[in-house]
Protein backbone atom coordinates (compact mmCIF):
# COMPACT_ATOMS: atom_id res chain seq x y z
CA UNK A 1 0.00 0.00 0.00
CA UNK A 2 2.84 2.23 1.15
CA UNK A 3 4.42 1.87 -2.34
CA UNK A 4 1.13 3.01 -3.99
CA UNK A 5 0.89 6.10 -2.10
CA UNK A 6 4.70 6.86 -2.86
CA UNK A 7 4.25 6.47 -6.33
CA UNK A 8 1.04 8.46 -6.19
CA UNK A 9 3.31 10.89 -4.17
CA UNK A 10 5.79 11.00 -6.61
CA UNK A 11 3.51 11.35 -9.71
CA UNK A 12 1.60 14.33 -8.38
CA UNK A 13 4.11 16.38 -7.66
CA UNK A 14 5.94 15.88 -11.00
CA UNK A 15 2.90 16.21 -12.55
CA UNK A 16 2.49 19.34 -10.75
CA UNK A 17 6.24 20.73 -11.65
CA UNK A 18 5.31 20.30 -15.51
CA UNK A 19 2.22 22.06 -14.86
CA UNK A 20 3.90 25.00 -13.56
CA UNK A 21 6.24 24.76 -16.67
CA UNK A 22 3.87 23.90 -19.49
CA UNK A 23 1.92 27.39 -17.29
CA UNK A 24 4.81 29.56 -18.60
CA UNK A 25 5.43 27.78 -21.87
CA UNK A 26 1.35 28.82 -22.75
CA UNK A 27 1.58 32.38 -21.64
CA UNK A 28 4.28 33.00 -24.10
CA UNK A 29 2.41 31.31 -26.91
CA UNK A 30 -0.50 33.21 -26.00
CA UNK A 31 1.18 36.56 -25.98
CA UNK A 32 2.73 35.48 -29.30
CA UNK A 33 -0.28 35.17 -30.72
CA UNK A 34 -1.87 37.89 -29.53
CA UNK A 35 1.12 40.17 -30.68
CA UNK A 36 0.38 38.50 -34.36
CA UNK A 37 -3.32 39.42 -34.00
CA UNK A 38 -2.35 43.52 -33.02
CA UNK A 39 0.18 43.45 -36.01
CA UNK A 40 -2.48 41.89 -38.44
CA UNK A 41 -5.03 44.31 -37.24
CA UNK A 42 -2.29 47.34 -37.76
CA UNK A 43 -2.12 45.58 -41.28
CA UNK A 44 -5.55 45.45 -41.96
CA UNK A 45 -6.48 49.21 -40.92
CA UNK A 46 -4.13 50.54 -42.49
CA UNK A 47 -4.49 48.74 -45.61
CA UNK A 48 -8.08 47.86 -46.09
CA UNK A 49 -9.80 50.04 -43.40
CA UNK A 50 -11.75 46.67 -42.46
CA UNK A 51 -14.78 46.66 -39.60
CA UNK A 52 -13.59 45.21 -36.51
CA UNK A 53 -16.24 42.64 -36.42
CA UNK A 54 -15.11 40.83 -40.27
CA UNK A 55 -11.27 41.31 -39.09
CA UNK A 56 -11.85 39.56 -36.19
CA UNK A 57 -14.22 36.46 -37.86
CA UNK A 58 -11.43 36.54 -40.43
CA UNK A 59 -9.09 35.79 -37.54
CA UNK A 60 -10.60 33.06 -35.97
CA UNK A 61 -10.60 31.42 -39.04
CA UNK A 62 -6.71 31.42 -38.77
CA UNK A 63 -5.51 27.94 -36.36
CA UNK A 64 -2.80 30.77 -35.42
CA UNK A 65 -5.70 32.49 -32.81
CA UNK A 66 -7.05 29.14 -32.14
CA UNK A 67 -6.23 29.23 -28.45
CA UNK A 68 -7.18 33.03 -28.06
CA UNK A 69 -11.09 31.97 -27.45
CA UNK A 70 -11.90 35.88 -27.13
CA UNK A 71 -11.13 36.11 -30.89
CA UNK A 72 -13.50 33.37 -31.80
CA UNK A 73 -16.78 34.21 -29.33
CA UNK A 74 -16.30 37.69 -30.61
CA UNK A 75 -16.39 36.51 -34.53
CA UNK A 76 -19.77 34.88 -33.35
CA UNK A 77 -21.62 37.70 -33.01
CA UNK A 78 -23.93 39.26 -35.38
CA UNK A 79 -23.48 42.16 -37.72
CA UNK A 80 -23.78 45.62 -35.29
CA UNK A 81 -23.65 43.65 -32.07
CA UNK A 82 -21.08 45.80 -30.03
CA UNK A 83 -18.20 43.24 -29.46
CA UNK A 84 -16.63 45.19 -26.67
CA UNK A 85 -18.21 43.35 -23.77
CA UNK A 86 -17.86 39.73 -25.16
CA UNK A 87 -13.85 40.12 -26.14
CA UNK A 88 -13.88 41.64 -22.43
CA UNK A 89 -15.48 38.93 -20.57
CA UNK A 90 -13.09 36.30 -22.88
CA UNK A 91 -9.88 37.80 -22.14
CA UNK A 92 -11.34 37.52 -18.21
CA UNK A 93 -11.77 33.55 -18.93
CA UNK A 94 -8.59 33.42 -21.02
CA UNK A 95 -6.46 30.90 -18.90
CA UNK A 96 -2.60 31.11 -18.20
CA UNK A 97 -2.10 34.85 -18.73
CA UNK A 98 -1.25 37.02 -15.72
CA UNK A 99 -3.13 40.20 -14.25
CA UNK A 100 -1.07 42.71 -16.44
CA UNK A 101 -1.13 40.47 -20.16
CA UNK A 102 -5.06 41.05 -19.32
CA UNK A 103 -5.27 44.21 -18.46
CA UNK A 104 -3.59 45.09 -21.18
CA UNK A 105 -6.14 42.97 -23.55
CA UNK A 106 -8.96 44.79 -21.88
CA UNK A 107 -7.52 48.15 -22.60
CA UNK A 108 -6.81 46.90 -26.07
CA UNK A 109 -10.53 45.38 -26.81
CA UNK A 110 -12.29 48.67 -25.28
CA UNK A 111 -10.17 50.88 -27.88
CA UNK A 112 -10.77 49.27 -31.14
CA UNK A 113 -12.91 50.24 -33.13
CA UNK A 114 -13.13 54.14 -31.22
CA UNK A 115 -11.21 56.20 -32.81
CA UNK A 116 -10.24 57.46 -36.76
CA UNK A 117 -7.37 55.00 -38.51
CA UNK A 118 -4.77 57.32 -37.20
CA UNK A 119 -5.72 56.60 -33.85
CA UNK A 120 -6.26 52.97 -34.09
CA UNK A 121 -2.88 52.93 -35.70
CA UNK A 122 -0.84 54.77 -32.64
CA UNK A 123 -2.75 52.65 -30.10
CA UNK A 124 -2.30 49.71 -32.28
CA UNK A 125 1.89 50.47 -32.05
CA UNK A 126 1.96 51.19 -28.21
CA UNK A 127 0.01 48.05 -27.59
CA UNK A 128 2.47 46.13 -30.27
CA UNK A 129 5.43 47.43 -28.08
CA UNK A 130 4.22 47.02 -24.41
CA UNK A 131 3.42 43.25 -25.57
CA UNK A 132 6.60 42.75 -27.15
CA UNK A 133 7.71 43.77 -23.63
CA UNK A 134 5.70 41.41 -21.79
CA UNK A 135 5.89 38.81 -24.52
CA UNK A 136 10.09 38.84 -23.83
CA UNK A 137 9.66 38.67 -20.06
CA UNK A 138 7.82 35.38 -20.78
CA UNK A 139 9.95 33.74 -22.65
CA UNK A 140 13.04 34.59 -20.08
CA UNK A 141 11.06 33.31 -17.38
CA UNK A 142 9.72 30.12 -19.14
CA UNK A 143 13.57 29.92 -20.04
CA UNK A 144 14.86 30.65 -16.69
CA UNK A 145 11.98 28.90 -14.25
CA UNK A 146 10.86 26.01 -16.60
CA UNK A 147 13.50 23.46 -15.97
CA UNK A 148 13.72 24.24 -12.20
CA UNK A 149 10.37 23.88 -11.91
CA UNK A 150 10.36 20.28 -13.95
CA UNK A 151 13.13 19.17 -11.59
CA UNK A 152 12.16 20.67 -8.12
CA UNK A 153 8.32 18.85 -8.60
CA UNK A 154 10.31 15.57 -9.35
CA UNK A 155 12.79 16.08 -6.66
CA UNK A 156 10.06 17.08 -4.34
CA UNK A 157 7.88 13.79 -5.63
CA UNK A 158 10.84 11.72 -5.01
CA UNK A 159 11.56 13.09 -1.18
CA UNK A 160 8.00 12.49 -0.56
CA UNK A 161 7.74 9.28 -2.07
CA UNK A 162 10.96 8.15 0.49
CA UNK A 163 9.18 9.42 3.45
CA UNK A 164 5.64 7.93 2.49
CA UNK A 165 7.66 4.32 2.13
CA UNK B 1 -48.65 48.85 -61.10
CA UNK B 2 -46.55 50.31 -58.02
CA UNK B 3 -44.89 48.21 -55.70
CA UNK B 4 -43.21 49.48 -52.52
CA UNK B 5 -40.88 47.76 -50.11
CA UNK B 6 -38.73 49.28 -47.19
CA UNK B 7 -35.05 48.32 -48.34
CA UNK B 8 -33.04 45.98 -45.15
CA UNK B 9 -36.79 45.21 -43.24
CA UNK B 10 -36.67 45.81 -39.59
CA UNK B 11 -32.77 45.71 -39.15
CA UNK B 12 -32.54 49.48 -39.40
CA UNK B 13 -34.07 49.41 -35.83
CA UNK B 14 -31.69 47.12 -34.50
CA UNK B 15 -29.25 49.88 -34.93
CA UNK B 16 -31.22 52.13 -32.00
CA UNK B 17 -31.40 50.27 -29.24
CA UNK B 18 -34.03 51.22 -26.86
CA UNK B 19 -34.99 54.03 -29.77
CA UNK B 20 -35.25 51.10 -32.23
CA UNK B 21 -37.82 49.78 -29.48
CA UNK B 22 -39.98 52.33 -29.12
CA UNK B 23 -40.52 53.09 -32.11
CA UNK B 24 -41.76 49.67 -32.92
CA UNK B 25 -43.99 50.14 -29.76
CA UNK B 26 -45.64 53.01 -31.83
CA UNK B 27 -47.61 51.02 -33.75
CA UNK B 28 -46.17 52.13 -36.83
CA UNK B 29 -44.94 49.80 -39.52
CA UNK B 30 -41.63 50.85 -41.55
CA UNK B 31 -43.25 51.14 -44.45
CA UNK B 32 -45.25 54.24 -42.89
CA UNK B 33 -42.03 55.77 -41.64
CA UNK B 34 -39.95 57.69 -44.11
CA UNK B 35 -37.71 59.51 -41.61
CA UNK B 36 -36.60 58.85 -38.06
CA UNK B 37 -34.78 61.90 -36.36
CA UNK B 38 -33.09 61.53 -32.97
CA UNK B 39 -32.04 64.83 -30.76
CA UNK B 40 -29.78 64.65 -27.96
CA UNK B 41 -31.57 66.08 -24.64
CA UNK B 42 -34.84 65.92 -26.76
CA UNK B 43 -37.31 63.22 -28.07
CA UNK B 44 -37.81 60.73 -31.25
CA UNK B 45 -39.84 62.00 -34.04
CA UNK B 46 -41.49 59.79 -36.68
CA UNK B 47 -42.37 61.23 -40.18
CA UNK B 48 -44.94 59.28 -41.37
CA UNK B 49 -47.42 59.35 -43.89
CA UNK B 50 -49.98 60.37 -41.90
CA UNK B 51 -47.95 63.08 -40.46
CA UNK B 52 -45.54 63.95 -37.79
CA UNK B 53 -45.52 61.89 -34.60
CA UNK B 54 -43.15 62.76 -31.55
CA UNK B 55 -42.38 59.42 -29.19
CA UNK B 56 -42.31 59.69 -25.36
CA UNK B 57 -39.19 58.78 -25.23
CA UNK B 58 -36.55 61.04 -23.91
CA UNK B 59 -32.62 60.93 -26.18
CA UNK B 60 -29.79 60.96 -23.94
CA UNK B 61 -26.30 62.17 -25.28
CA UNK B 62 -24.88 58.42 -24.84
CA UNK B 63 -27.30 57.07 -26.73
CA UNK B 64 -26.84 59.17 -29.70
CA UNK B 65 -23.22 58.58 -29.39
CA UNK B 66 -24.23 54.52 -29.17
CA UNK B 67 -26.19 54.59 -32.36
CA UNK B 68 -23.68 56.20 -34.18
CA UNK B 69 -21.03 53.80 -33.32
CA UNK B 70 -23.84 50.87 -33.94
CA UNK B 71 -24.28 52.72 -37.35
CA UNK B 72 -20.55 52.00 -37.84
CA UNK B 73 -20.52 48.25 -36.72
CA UNK B 74 -18.03 49.66 -33.51
CA UNK B 75 -15.37 50.64 -36.04
CA UNK B 76 -15.20 54.36 -36.60
CA UNK B 77 -12.17 53.99 -38.46
CA UNK B 78 -13.60 52.30 -41.56
CA UNK B 79 -16.48 55.03 -41.64
CA UNK B 80 -13.55 58.15 -41.10
CA UNK B 81 -14.95 59.69 -45.09
CA UNK B 82 -18.60 59.05 -43.92
CA UNK B 83 -18.43 60.38 -40.75
CA UNK B 84 -16.63 63.53 -42.26
CA UNK B 85 -19.41 63.51 -45.04
CA UNK B 86 -21.90 63.96 -42.42
CA UNK B 87 -24.09 60.49 -43.78
CA UNK B 88 -23.67 56.92 -43.57
CA UNK B 89 -25.70 54.50 -45.42
CA UNK B 90 -26.63 51.50 -43.40
CA UNK B 91 -27.85 48.11 -44.52
CA UNK B 92 -31.09 48.26 -46.67
CA UNK B 93 -29.81 51.67 -48.45
CA UNK B 94 -31.14 53.85 -45.60
CA UNK B 95 -29.42 57.08 -44.85
CA UNK B 96 -28.32 58.77 -41.31
CA UNK B 97 -27.09 62.16 -41.90
CA UNK B 98 -25.95 63.58 -38.41
CA UNK B 99 -25.59 67.19 -37.03
CA UNK B 100 -22.55 68.01 -34.66
CA UNK B 101 -19.65 70.32 -34.05
CA UNK B 102 -17.24 70.50 -37.17
CA UNK B 103 -13.54 69.39 -36.33
CA UNK B 104 -10.94 71.27 -38.62
CA UNK B 105 -7.95 69.98 -39.81
CA UNK B 106 -5.74 72.07 -41.39
CA UNK B 107 -8.51 74.47 -42.71
CA UNK B 108 -10.49 71.79 -43.64
CA UNK B 109 -13.55 69.63 -42.27
CA UNK B 110 -11.49 66.69 -40.59
CA UNK B 111 -14.54 65.14 -38.87
CA UNK B 112 -17.88 65.73 -36.72
CA UNK B 113 -17.50 65.45 -32.72
CA UNK B 114 -20.43 66.04 -30.23
CA UNK B 115 -23.33 65.00 -32.86
CA UNK B 116 -26.50 66.14 -31.57
CA UNK B 117 -29.05 64.38 -33.66
CA UNK B 118 -29.18 62.43 -35.94
CA UNK B 119 -32.00 61.77 -39.00
CA UNK B 120 -32.69 58.39 -40.90
CA UNK B 121 -33.81 58.76 -44.20
CA UNK B 122 -35.36 55.45 -44.98
CA UNK B 123 -34.66 53.97 -48.17
CA UNK B 124 -37.74 52.74 -50.22
CA UNK B 125 -37.64 50.60 -53.57
CA UNK B 126 -40.61 51.54 -55.23
CA UNK B 127 -40.81 48.93 -58.39
CA UNK B 128 -43.01 50.69 -60.85
CA UNK B 129 -42.09 54.22 -60.08
CA UNK B 130 -39.90 54.76 -63.31
CA UNK B 131 -42.60 53.63 -66.02
CA UNK B 132 -43.71 56.74 -66.89
CA UNK B 133 -40.27 57.64 -68.23
CA UNK B 134 -38.84 53.97 -69.63
CA UNK B 135 -40.05 55.14 -73.11
CA UNK B 136 -38.01 57.95 -73.08
CA UNK B 137 -35.26 56.41 -72.27
CA UNK B 138 -35.36 53.19 -74.05
CA UNK B 139 -35.77 55.50 -77.14
CA UNK B 140 -33.19 55.53 -79.86
CA UNK B 141 -32.19 58.86 -80.13
CA UNK B 142 -32.05 59.20 -76.38
CA UNK B 143 -28.70 61.03 -75.13
CA UNK B 144 -29.39 61.80 -71.05
CA UNK B 145 -31.60 62.48 -68.70
CA UNK B 146 -32.28 64.15 -65.99
CA UNK B 147 -34.51 63.55 -62.95
CA UNK B 148 -35.10 67.01 -60.72
CA UNK B 149 -36.91 67.90 -58.17
CA UNK B 150 -36.79 69.39 -54.78
CA UNK B 151 -35.32 67.32 -51.98
CA UNK B 152 -37.88 64.37 -50.35
CA UNK B 153 -39.73 64.55 -54.44
CA UNK B 154 -38.67 60.65 -54.99
CA UNK B 155 -35.54 61.41 -57.42
CA UNK B 156 -33.23 58.70 -55.94
CA UNK B 157 -36.18 56.03 -55.86
CA UNK B 158 -37.28 56.99 -59.38
CA UNK B 159 -33.43 56.69 -60.79
CA UNK B 160 -33.33 53.13 -58.68
CA UNK B 161 -36.34 51.82 -60.63
CA UNK B 162 -35.23 53.13 -64.04
CA UNK B 163 -31.80 51.73 -63.84
CA UNK B 164 -33.81 48.54 -62.69
CA UNK B 165 -35.79 49.08 -66.06
CA UNK B 166 -32.49 49.76 -68.09
CA UNK B 167 -30.43 47.06 -66.54
CA UNK B 168 -33.07 44.58 -67.31
CA UNK B 169 -32.39 45.16 -71.30
CA UNK B 170 -29.04 47.04 -71.49
CA UNK B 171 -25.07 47.75 -69.86
CA UNK B 172 -25.66 50.09 -67.03
CA UNK B 173 -22.88 51.14 -65.04
CA UNK B 174 -24.81 52.62 -61.19
CA UNK B 175 -22.12 55.20 -59.52
CA UNK B 176 -24.07 54.76 -56.38
CA UNK B 177 -21.43 57.08 -54.40
CA UNK B 178 -24.05 57.40 -51.21
CA UNK B 179 -24.77 52.96 -51.70
CA UNK B 180 -28.53 54.32 -50.98
CA UNK B 181 -29.49 53.20 -54.81
CA UNK B 182 -28.71 49.60 -54.55
CA UNK B 183 -27.92 48.89 -51.54
CA UNK B 184 -25.36 47.11 -51.85
CA UNK B 185 -23.91 44.98 -49.03
CA UNK B 186 -21.36 42.15 -49.22
CA UNK B 187 -20.97 42.75 -52.74
CA UNK B 188 -24.68 41.98 -53.64
CA UNK B 189 -27.24 44.63 -54.09
CA UNK B 190 -30.31 44.53 -52.00
CA UNK B 191 -32.12 46.52 -54.40
CA UNK B 192 -33.57 45.37 -57.79
CA UNK B 193 -31.23 47.55 -60.25
CA UNK B 194 -31.20 45.44 -63.31
CA UNK B 195 -29.99 41.99 -64.32
CA UNK B 196 -26.92 43.80 -66.66
CA UNK B 197 -26.05 46.47 -64.16
CA UNK B 198 -22.50 46.94 -63.17
CA UNK B 199 -22.55 49.21 -59.42
CA UNK B 200 -19.38 51.38 -58.88
CA UNK B 201 -19.72 51.79 -54.98
CA UNK B 202 -19.36 54.59 -52.95
CA UNK B 203 -16.97 55.78 -55.53
CA UNK B 204 -16.56 59.57 -56.38
CA UNK B 205 -18.89 60.69 -59.22
CA UNK B 206 -16.33 62.30 -61.71
CA UNK B 207 -13.78 59.13 -60.85
CA UNK B 208 -16.90 57.00 -61.50
CA UNK B 209 -18.19 58.41 -64.56
CA UNK B 210 -14.52 58.23 -65.79
CA UNK B 211 -13.60 54.35 -64.71
CA UNK B 212 -17.12 53.24 -66.11
CA UNK B 213 -16.54 54.86 -69.76
CA UNK B 214 -12.81 53.98 -70.25
CA UNK B 215 -13.13 50.15 -68.58
CA UNK B 216 -16.73 48.84 -68.53
CA UNK B 217 -17.88 49.87 -71.70
CA UNK B 218 -21.67 50.64 -70.53
CA UNK B 219 -24.40 51.32 -72.61
CA UNK B 220 -25.82 53.53 -69.82
CA UNK B 221 -24.27 55.42 -66.98
CA UNK B 222 -27.04 56.45 -63.86
CA UNK B 223 -25.73 58.50 -61.11
CA UNK B 224 -27.31 60.53 -58.35
CA UNK B 225 -27.19 64.15 -57.32
CA UNK B 226 -24.65 65.85 -59.89
CA UNK B 227 -23.33 68.84 -59.10
CA UNK B 228 -21.96 69.76 -62.91
CA UNK B 229 -19.00 68.03 -63.75
CA UNK B 230 -17.67 69.67 -66.99
CA UNK B 231 -15.41 67.48 -68.67
CA UNK B 232 -17.36 64.04 -67.50
CA UNK B 233 -20.16 64.82 -69.46
CA UNK B 234 -18.49 65.12 -72.66
CA UNK B 235 -16.87 62.09 -72.01
CA UNK B 236 -19.99 60.08 -71.76
CA UNK B 237 -21.19 62.31 -74.77
CA UNK B 238 -18.14 61.95 -77.29
CA UNK B 239 -18.39 57.90 -76.30
CA UNK B 240 -21.85 57.59 -77.04
CA UNK B 241 -22.96 56.81 -73.42
CA UNK B 242 -26.18 57.44 -72.61
CA UNK B 243 -26.93 59.12 -69.61
CA UNK B 244 -29.12 59.67 -66.39
CA UNK B 245 -29.05 61.94 -63.67
CA UNK B 246 -30.62 63.68 -60.68
CA UNK B 247 -30.33 67.03 -59.57
CA UNK B 248 -31.67 69.05 -56.71
CA UNK B 249 -33.88 71.66 -58.64
CA UNK B 250 -36.65 73.61 -57.47
CA UNK B 251 -38.04 73.78 -61.24
CA UNK B 252 -37.38 72.63 -64.64
CA UNK B 253 -35.78 76.25 -65.62
CA UNK B 254 -33.33 75.81 -63.32
CA UNK B 255 -32.42 72.73 -64.24
CA UNK B 256 -31.86 73.77 -67.47
CA UNK B 257 -29.41 76.43 -66.71
CA UNK B 258 -27.31 73.35 -65.51
CA UNK B 259 -24.04 73.13 -66.67
CA UNK B 260 -24.60 69.55 -67.55
CA UNK B 261 -27.54 70.85 -69.45
CA UNK B 262 -25.39 73.38 -71.19
CA UNK B 263 -23.28 70.33 -72.33
CA UNK B 264 -25.54 68.52 -74.45
CA UNK B 265 -25.67 65.70 -72.87
CA UNK B 266 -28.98 65.87 -71.58
CA UNK B 267 -32.09 64.98 -73.92
CA UNK B 268 -34.84 65.53 -71.38
CA UNK B 269 -35.57 66.51 -68.14
CA UNK B 270 -38.31 65.07 -66.02
CA UNK B 271 -39.03 67.71 -62.87
CA UNK B 272 -40.77 65.43 -60.30
CA UNK B 273 -43.50 67.25 -58.01
CA UNK B 274 -47.10 66.49 -56.35
CA UNK B 275 -46.81 62.88 -54.62
CA UNK B 276 -43.13 61.38 -54.60
CA UNK B 277 -41.81 60.09 -57.50
CA UNK B 278 -44.45 61.79 -60.00
CA UNK B 279 -43.22 63.43 -63.10
CA UNK B 280 -45.13 66.75 -63.18
CA UNK B 281 -43.58 68.28 -66.09
CA UNK B 282 -41.27 67.51 -69.04
CA UNK B 283 -39.04 69.06 -71.31
CA UNK B 284 -37.22 67.91 -74.26
CA UNK B 285 -33.52 69.71 -75.26
CA UNK B 286 -32.56 69.66 -78.99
Amino acid sequence: MNLFYSAAAVLFCTASGFYFSKKLKEREERLCSVLMLVKELSVQIRYTNAKIGDMLKSASQNSAYGKLSFVTECALLNENEDFHRVWSEGVKKQPFLDQRDRELLLSLGEHLGETDSEGQLSFLEMTESMLSEQREEARENYGKKSGMYRSVGLLCGLAAGIIVL
Amino acid sequence: MITAKVGGDSGVLSYLGGIGEAVCRSGYRLSDIYEIRIRAGRGVVLETSRGRVLLDVTVRTEDVGECIKSFCDHSLHSFEKELREGFITLKGGHRAGFCGTAVIKNGKLGGVKDISSINIRMAREVIGAGESLRDTVLKEDFRGLLICGKPMSGKTTVLRDLCRIIGDRHKLVLIDGRGEIAAVYGGVPQNNVGAFTDILNGYDKVKGIEIATRTLSPEYIACDEITGFGDCEKLCLNSGVKMIFTLHSGSIEQAKNTETVKSGAISSIAFLGGRVGQVTERAVIE
